[in-house]
This record gives structure tokens, C-alpha cells and sequence, in this order.
């Protein structure tokens, strides 16, 4: 069930406040019976509130770039058109007239092959600060008879890319995928306003790129790696590939498999019944008395980098005690939550300090942990 | 084929034209071409067959020792910078074929290509280096995009030497659409970019064709040689064919011995440039038809310029002109180049130009002939009962034209030709036949004088224009008639047979080859105004026609009315596509989330857009309506979760979907 539809029936929840209908932003100053009406009355005489900050695209965002053929071929064209002046042979001004068509061509083919290219980002797995991490690009191809070719998607908007991605051909009408590595340097929901799509076609002259917006969000995890505590076992724990706790009879789903005619059909997964073609049982993770709390005062610090390593040393604890097969809960200043084991609290607890904002106080921040 | 096939293929090609283009070159001979075609040939099968590629100092010093001697060569053979570079790059084309091994040796050559083409087009005029120039953008679009493609190809570090991508029939299409797009946009180009010639190195043209006839000194029989030359020397182009004959005069002369003739009548002036730029060179007479003529003149060795007889007034690209009272125009000096005028004529056989001079009665020569006697007796024969001057002139006219017959084998040099033409042979040509009128007129007392010139030509009705070559040359006869004027008298035969008509081909590439000259070797600012002027016209006069169409009164009309609102439903269905297609759910409409799309339509609907750089949250945010917060909670999940809605969610975001709707 998705959250918001939850917390929209919860109306004691902070983090939504529920406005009526009726409070548009378009305010019309008169009123009328016919919604279309009130629509073009509210275009016309409407008080608008502003957009977003976010930026508005411009009509036609593009750059362009002379690479080092293109310098030699300006200087040619230039020498030609001296001599076509100073001499007034048609035959040379022939020739610039060929040259500065090429130029135009380039210009027509090199805007054919960026237009109605889009790309859209999408982030499988969970994502930590400064660690690669795999992003895919859906690029697509939307117009109907004209292919792309040879252009690279680079520049990502809040994170470095190991390497641009590369598209040889995109046919009219298709999309493909790629996949990048990419970096993030810090935590949090960030977000991703776009990425550079360039291209040196046709002739290598000119390169022209274009900014493609995205308008995608990336919740970034705290690093978990660096710190004193981090293993191999731990990062492979904590990116799901070693499940941490152990089976029993618990309240946590441990796994599931496949269901059998003996097993107690309460505990058949059916949010997965619709998707796969046969039914699955849940099976639980066993109950551990093994608990920890901890305490993360996150008072803002002197300094970012002091609070941000706070940040990074409690998901390190977390995520080390998680798979450790205990139950962790996170107190700080603005929340707390209760210690459970699992995938599910990694996640939870993980998010909660993504997204962690400094308090303002005297103290400095710290972390306890209290078994 | 793959890449590589490709592009020494289209290497090979390049060489073909380049070497095609300096042979355009005038001081290039077919030797120094046919030498370095083999040289390419045997590159051709080395890199098929040994594909070893030179070290680079090699090259770098071959290179270096051919600048020294090629420096030599300007220095002291050619004498002219053009043909020793021409001569240098076609020599450095040949020995990089031997070195190709690196994109940028590749590079490199079709540079070499390229400068040699630029030689081509400071040297010559032939319409033949448009079609060397369009093969050329054809190979080097071709050969550009597909080294962008594979440099970018490696640098991408996709491992494989050559990109995947199949260059089949449908790519060469595309290769030939572009070509043509660019030639196209070439010529817009050219007629617009502006003409300006500031002329510090200007080259002169070409030593120019050697014409005869048009000296102050003609020796007899001058002419007669290039009677059978079909070198063009002029094209006239006119309004519609012509009906009657046309002379083109060109210079008048007056004394004759047994040499030739000479110009003794100096009476060389200025002629008076109007303020619009036009000569006036004489008073219209109202006689004959008036002509309207644009002259293409080759680069001939006199300083003459030529006119339908009687020519009334030029326009032309020199500043000044001159005439010496009967009707010839000379430059200040000989062009060496091709020019290019206008003349008005009318087309009359009466002169009126210039005094009678005394030299125009001198019949000297045939009065102390040993043979004047008989003359005088063959003359009186023929204007017997004969009383005025145009009768008789007339009747020898006829005389001439019946009695004698055309001959290029006539003999024209010799103390007694006139004799011999007249009392023996009875056989020449147009200068033997114009001489002999001259003298006899004389001797009966008719001032007389010889014109040559060009005789009409060839009509080419693909272009409406004139052929005129040297075979055209002409001596003709202008008697003094008192009360009339300088008549003109024809004596010689038509010269049936002798020329062979050319097919409707030779036409046909006689007239792009003209049509080039005109518009694209000889076009001037002048032409860019008239054109500019020309477009502005038509633009005016369409919009009045569609304005006229469109008003009240045309209206009424059915057919009118129905063709006007054919064009506004026209203009209406596409504007309505176009706004369709920007859509936002035609714009954001991922795949797998319509249901997303569709709420951002319905919110559009009330006037709140999603930014394009705004995220799915922050739009979210900006609502602040908790049935948008559901649907982008539920998109995000999908998006970035992996995870598909199960049937339960998809009901919820189709009822908060209905929610938003009813709101």
C-alpha cells in the first residue's frame, strides 16, 4: 500500500498538511458555475502564485564548442573569404559558399541528433555517500523518422560520473539503457536536475551539447565504509547480499519460498501473488534479545564535516549491529525508533539518517550506543 | 566492406579529383597529370597489397626536399606561384598516399585534395569545376562523419576497433540528401553573400584569344584562317530570336595596298557617361528595329568591344569608353578578361555616323593598277543604267553575290590578289569581296569604306541567345549615300555548307556553359541588387494578388470563398497537431506510470504545471494535496523502488485519479 495513501488517512501526521480543494493556487475573482469558465477566468485575471524555484527550461538551451578541426576549418574559411574579397573570383567565393554550407549542415544534423532525445534516470539498490554506485539511463529516442547518433551523456547534475556514457545509434521511436557508475558526495534526497548530452556529429567541427533535465530524486545513504567498524561482511550485509538475521518464529520476514500444500496458508505472501505465476510463504526471522539503542545528539557542530562523520559513524554502528543479528533503534533529538532487527530497520534507520538535520544548540553532537 | 575498405576508397576518389582538377589548371600539361595518375595507381596497389606505411621522417623530409625544389621551379621555369604550388601539392597528394596509416595522414590528403580544387577555381572558369566541387562535398561529408563517428567510437572505450553500424544503402541515401541540401544552400549563399573586390593581388586572366580584323593594320587574308575556327568569342543574349541578320561591327578601315588594310581615320574620343552609369554612343534615328543585347565577351587580344550595328548605348563594368565617330567602341586597353555589357541598337543598314573623310575616296591602289583599265570597263558593265549612287552600289552588290562564288582556298596574299579576285579567280571570301565593292566604288566616286566585325552567329533558342564564334568573323561594305547616310552593302556570298550545325547536346552544354559564365564566374553586386529587387517585386505582387484574392468582393464567389476556408481549416488542423504534440502527455508520458502523466494532465487543467526541472516530490510539495501526494508517492515507489503496484494499489490511484478530477 503506498505510504501516502497511509498518512493521508493519518491526520495526526506531521508531515503532510491537508488543504481542501479549494485552496488552488489560481484564485479567481469571480466566480462561476462552469469549471471551464472559472479556468479561463483564472487564466486571465487570475493572481498566480509563483512556480517553483526550480528553472524554467529556456526555449533553446544549447551550447557549442569549436574543437581543434573546427579551429582549422574557421581559419581556411577565413583565408579563402580574404582572398574571394581581395580578388572577387566568384569560383572562391564558390568555394566559401560550400564551406559555410557544410557549417550550416553541421549545425542542422548536430541539432537533429540532440532534439527530442530524453533520458531518464533510474537508481536500483541502495545508494551511499561516496561509494559507485550503478545508475541507469533510459534514453530515449522520440522522434519518429530521424535516428541520433554518436552523442554521450555525461556532466550528471550532483554526482560524478566514472565515465561518460556513450550511444553509438538510437533509432526513432526506441529506447535503450545504460548503465553508469556514479558518486555521490553527500547525503540526503538529492536531487538530480539533469545531465549533458553532447554530441560531435557530423563532422567533428563543432560540438554542441544540450542540458537534458531530469528531475530526478536519489535518497543518498550515509557512508558506512569508512568507518572504523566497516568490513567486507558489513558492506555485503548492508547492500542486502548476505541476509543478517536468522530464521525462526519471529514477527520480521526473513525470506520466502516457494509454498507448499503442508504449509499454513495464513503466511502466503500475497502482495507477490499477483506478479508471480506461483504463490510464495513467508518465512520469519527469528525473535533475538539482543538489543541496542542508539543515541545520536545531533546538535549541530563547529563545523559540517564533524556532523556529517557523526551521521556516518551512527549508520555504521546501525548497520554493524543490524547484521550482527541485533535489534537497533535510533534516538536523536527530533525522533526515535524502536529496535527491530532486519533489512527493513537497515532501511529505515538509514533513511531516517540520510535525511538527519542538525539541531541548534550548545552541546556538541554525539553518539552513544546502549545495549 | 567495413571501414577502412571505405574510406581508401573514397581516398582514391579524392585523387581522381584532384588530379582532375588541376588539369583545369592552363599551365598544367597532360604529362605532369598523366605522371602523377600512375604514381596514385601504383599507391593504390601498395595499400592494397603491402599496406606498410612509411616512417614519418621520411615523409617530413621528402617533403621539405620537394618545397626546395618546387622553389626552384617558381623560381626559374613556371615563373608563377599558382602552377609551382598546384605542381607541389599534387606531388605531395601522390607521395601521401604512400603514408597512410593515421586518421590524420588521411586528413592530410584530403586537404591536399581540397587546396588543389582552390587552384583550380583561381585559375580557370570552366563549368567543369562545379561538378569536381559537388563530388568533392559528397566524398568529404562522407568521409567527415564517418571519422567523427569512429574517432568518437574509440574514445568511448568500447573496445572493437570499428563502430557496429552498418553502412548500407540507406546511409549513402542519406550521404547523397545531405550533399544535396549543402550544394543548394551553397548556391543561396553564393548569390547572397555580398560582392566586394578590393583587388590588391588581383591575377589577370589569360593571354586572351587571338582575333583578326581588329587592329589599326589588317594584312589581307587575316581573316581568312580563322574562318574555320569555332572558338566562341562573344554571346549575345536577346529578348527573342532575331529576324533579320545581325552585324556585330566591330572596326573601321580606310586605306588598302597590296598588304591590307590600315586605319588611318583617327577621330578617337571620350564617350559621354550619363549619370545612371550608361554610354551614350549616338542619337537614336527612329530607323530599324531597337535591341536590347547582353553581351558575354570572351578575353580577346584587341581592345574592341562589339555591338549590333548601329549601337546607341552601352552599360558595362569599365569607366571609360571610347569611339572614333563611326560607330566602333574601343576600351582604354585590352581587358584580358572575360567581360561582360550591355549595348542598344537599332538594327538599321543606315549609319549616320561619322564625316567623309577624304581617305574614304582614295581608290589610289586600283587606279595605278596595270589592270584599272579593264576594271573600269568590268565596273562600267555592271552599273550600266545605273543612275544613283545606291543603285549602283546596289547592282555591284548583286553582282558580287551571283557571278562569284564563296572560297576559303581563295589565294590572299600577292601584289595583284584584288586583280586576280576580280578578273580571274572570281572565288574568295568576305575580305576579298569587301575589298574588291570598296576600291570599285571608289573608283566610280561612292566614298567607301571596309567594316569588320562579326556576322550574326549561331542561335541557340535553350538560352535565346547568340552564339558567336570566330569562324563568325566578317568584312562588310559602308557606302556613302548623300541624303541617306553610310549604307551598308554585303557583297559576299552566303557561305552554304561549309559549317557544320551542332546537335541539340552541343546546344545544351553550350548553354550551361554560358549560363555559368553569367550567373555564377561573372556575377556582381549589380546582379545581387537586380535580384534582390526582383524578389522584392514578386513578394509585393503576391501579396497584393493574395490580398486581392482575399478581400470582401472576391469573397462572394463560392469558389473563392470554398478555396479560402479549405486554407484556414488547413492552417487550423496543423496549428492544433503541433499543439497536441507538445502536450504535456505526449512530453512525459513514461511508459509504465500513465497514471502519473495523467494526473499532471488534470492538474494542468487547473493551472498548475509541473516545471520541467521540478521533481515529481517538489511539484508534490508545491500542490500540497494529499490525493497528488498518493499518486507521486505510489510513482515514486514504481520508479525507484522496482517494485509494480499490485491491483489493490492501482485501484486506490485510480479512485485518487477520479478524486482529482472531481475536485
Amino acid at each position: 500500500m503506498p505510504a501516502g495513501l497511509v498518512r493521508a488517512q493519518n491526520k495526526n501526521s506531521a508531515d503532510h498538511l491537508i488543504h481542501t480543494v479549494s485552496d488552488m493556487t489560481i484564485r479567481p475573482l469571480i466566480t462561476a458555475p462552469l469549471p471551464w469558465l472559472t479556468m479561463l477566468a483564472g487564466r486571465l485575471w487570475g493572481a498566480r502564485e509563483p512556480h517553483s524555484s526550480a528553472a524554467k527550461p529556456s526555449r533553446w538551451p544549447r551550447s557549442l564548442s569549436v574543437t581543434r578541426e573546427g579551429r582549422w576549418y574557421i581559419g581556411i574559411l577565413l583565408f579563402i573569404g580574404v582572398a574571394a574579397i581581395n580578388t572577387g573570383n566568384n569560383l572562391l567565393y564558390l568555394v566559401v559558399a560550400t564551406l559555410l554550407s557544410i557549417i550550416v549542415i553541421s549545425g542542422i544534423l548536430s541539432e537533429s541528433t540532440l532534439r527530442a532525445v530524453k533520458v531518464r534516470l533510474e537508481v536500483s539498490g541502495r545508494v551511499f555517500k561516496g561509494q559507485p554506485a550503478t545508475i541507469y539511463f533510459k534514453i530515449r529516442n522520440s522522434k519518429r523518422l530521424i535516428p541520433s547518433f554518436s552523442f554521450i551523456i555525461r556532466e550528471l547534475t550532483g554526482a560524478a560520473m566514472a565515465q561518460d556514457v556513450y550511444v553509438l545509434k538510437l533509432d526513432p521511436g526506441t529506447e535503450i539503457t545504460r548503465a553508469a557508475s556514479a558518486t555521490f558526495d553527500r547525503r540526503g534526497r538529492l536531487k538530480i536536475s539533469g545531465v549533458k548530452v553532447s554530441t560531435r556529429f557530423p563532422f567533428g567541427i563543432f560540438k554542441k551539447g544540450k542540458t537534458e533535465l531530469i528531475a530526478a530524486e536519489v535518497l543518498v545513504y550515509p557512508d558506512i565504509f569508512s568507518g572504523s567498524s566497516a568490513s567486507d561482511a558489513h558492506r555485503r550485509r548492508a547492500n542486502g547480499d548476505v541476509y543478517g538475521g536468522r530464521k525462526g518464529q519471529g514477527t520480521q520476514i526473513h525470506s520466502l519460498r516457494e509454498y507448499t500444500l503442508s504449509d499454513d496458508s495464513r503466511f502466503i505472501h500475497w502482495m507477490s501473488a499477483g506478479r508471480a505465476t506461483r504463490l510464495l510463504m513467508k518465512e520469519f526471522e527469528v525473535e533475538t534479545e539482543k538489543k541496542v539503542m542508539i543515541e545520536f545528539e545531533n546538535y549541530a557542530s563547529q563545523t559540517p564535516e564533524i556532523f556529517e562523520s557523526m551521521v556516518d559513524a551512527a549508520a555504521t554502528v546501525a548497520a554493524d549491529h543490524l547484521g550482527r543479528g541485533y535489534s537497533v533503534g535510533l534516538k536523536t533529538l527530533s525522533f526515535e525508533t524502536a529496535p527491530r532487527p532486519g533489512q527493513a530497520q537497515l532501511d529505515s534507520l538509514l533513511t531516517r539518517l540520510a535525511l538527519i538535520e542538525p539541531v541548534h544548540g550548545t552541546k556538541e553532537p554525539s553518539i552513544s550506543v546502549i545495549e | 566492406m567495413n571501414y577502412s575498405h571505405y574510406i581508401l576508397a573514397t581516398t582514391y576518389l579524392m585523387a581522381a579529383l584532384g588530379l582532375w582538377a588541376i588539369s583545369l589548371v592552363d599551365a598544367i600539361d597532360i604529362v605532369f597529370v598523366g605522371t602523377l595518375a600512375t604514381a596514385v595507381a601504383l599507391s593504390f596497389f601498395y595499400n592494397l597489397r603491402v599496406r606498410k606505411v612509411l616512417p614519418g621522417y621520411i615523409w617530413n623530409i621528402s617533403a621539405i626536399a620537394l618545397l626546395a625544389f618546387f622553389s626552384v621551379d617558381y623560381a626559374v621555369f613556371s615563373e608563377s606561384l599558382l602552377t609551382s604550388a598546384v605542381r607541389l601539392l599534387t606531388v605531395l597528394y601522390a607521395l601521401k598516399l604512400f603514408d597512410l596509416g593515421r586518421n590524420r595522414d588521411y586528413l592530410i590528403a584530403y586537404s591536399l585534395v581540397f587546396f588543389q580544387i582552390l587552384a583550380a577555381a583561381a585559375s580557370t572558369v570552366s563549368p567543369v569545376f562545379f561538378l569536381i566541387l559537388s563530388v568533392f562535398v559528397i566524398g568529404i561529408i562522407f568521409t567527415m562523419i564517418l571519422f567523427t563517428i569512429k574517432r568518437d567510437w574509440a574514445e568511448s572505450g568500447s573496445g572493437t576497433a570499428e563502430p557496429p553500424l552498418a553502412l548500407g544503402p540507406s546511409f549513402f541515401g542519406a550521404i547523397i540528401a545531405i550533399s544535396a541540401a549543402s550544394m543548394v544552400i551553397t548556391l543561396a549563399l553564393f548569390f547572397i553573400i555580398p560582392r566586394v573586390s578590393a583587388g590588391f593581388l588581383e591575377r589577370r586572366g589569360s593571354e586572351g584569344i587571338k582575333v583578326s580584323g581588329f587592329s589599326d593594320k589588317v594584312d589581307l587574308g587575316s581573316i581568312g584562317p580563322v574562318k574555320s575556327d569555332p572558338t566562341i568569342v562573344m554571346r549575345v543574349g536577346l529578348k527573342n530570336v532575331p529576324r533579320e541578320v545581325i552585324y556585330f561591327r566591330g572596326t573601321i578601315l580606310d586605306r588598302y595596298d597590296w598588304h591590307g588594310w590600315r586605319k588611318t581615320v583617327k577621330d578617337d574620343q571620350k564617350v559621354r557617361r550619363s549619370t545612371d552609369g550608361i554610354f551614350r554612343v549616338s542619337q537614336r534615328s527612329g530607323k530599324g528595329r531597337f535591341i536590347e543585347q547582353e553581351v558575354l565577351l570572351e578575353p580577346l587580344d584587341t581592345e574592341f568591344i562589339f555591338a549590333a550595328s548601329v549601337p546607341v548605348a552601352v552599360e558595362g563594368g569599365f569607366q571609360t569608353l571610347r569611339t572614333d565617330g563611326t560607330g566602333t567602341l574601343r576600351l582604354p586597353s585590352v581587358p584580358f578578361a572575360r567581360i561582360e555589357y550591355k549595348a542598344w541598337s537599332e538594327l538599321s543598314e543606315v549609319s549616320p555616323e561619322g564625316p567623309v573623310v577624304p581617305q574614304y575616296s582614295d581608290a589610289s591602289y586600283i587606279n595605278n593598277s596595270p589592270e584599272a583599265a579593264v576594271i573600269k570597263a568590268l565596273m562600267a558593265g555592271i552599273i550600266s543604267g545605273k543612275r544613283s549612287s545606291i543603285e549602283k552600289a546596289a547592282a555591284l552588290e548583286d553582282f558580287f553575290k551571283s557571278d562569284f562564288t564563296y572560297s576559303l582556298d581563295a589565294p590572299s596574299s600577292g601584289r595583284h590578289v584584288l586583280e586576280d579576285f576580280l578578273l580571274r579567280t572570281k572565288a574568295g571570301y568576305c575580305e576579298h569581296f569587301a575589298t574588291a565593292m570598296v576600291m570599285l566604288l571608289r573608283q566610280e566616286g561612292i566614298p567607301a569604306r571596309l567594316v569588320t566585325g562579326f556576322l550574326h552567329g549561331e542561335w541557340n533558342n535553350l538560352g535565346n541567345y547568340l552564339i558567336v564564334r570566330q569562324q563568325d568573323s566578317h568584312s562588310w561594305v559602308e557606302a556613302y549615300i548623300k541624303g541617306t547616310g553610310w549604307v551598308r552593302f554585303d557583297p559576299t556570298p552566303a557561305a552554304v555548307g561549309l559549317y557544320r550545325k551542332p546537335s541539340w547536346i552541343g546546344l545544351y552544354v553550350d548553354l550551361l556553359r554560358w549560363r555559368w559564365n553569367r550567373y555564377i564566374v561573372h556575377y556582381t553586386s549589380a546582379d545581387q541588387q537586380r535580384l534582390a529587387l526582383k524578389l522584392e517585386g514578386n513578394a509585393f505582387m503576391f501579396a497584393k494578388k493574395l490580398k486581392e484574392h482575399l478581400s470582401f468582393t472576391n469573397l462572394r464567389s463560392i469558389p473563392a470563398l470554398g478555396a479560402s476556408l479549405v486554407l484556414i481549416a488547413i492552417v487550423v488542423i496543423a496549428a492544433v497537431m503541433i499543439l497536441r504534440r507538445r502536450s504535456i502527455s505526449y512530453r512525459t508520458k513514461p511508459p509504465a506510470a500513465r497514471y502519473y502523466a495523467r494526473m499532471l494532465m488534470l492538474m494542468s487543467k487547473k493551472g498548475l504545471k509541473r516545471g520541467g526541472a521540478e521533481t515529481p516530490s517538489e511539484f508534490a510539495r508545491r500542490v500540497k494535496d494529499p490525493l497528488v501526494n498518493d499518486i507521486t508517492d505510489a510513482f515514486n515507489e514504481e520508479r525507484y523502488g522496482e517494485r509494480a503496484l499490485d491491483a489493490g494499489e492501482m485501484e486506490k490511484i485510480v479512485s485518487a485519479l477520479e478524486g482529482l478530477k472531481k475536485s
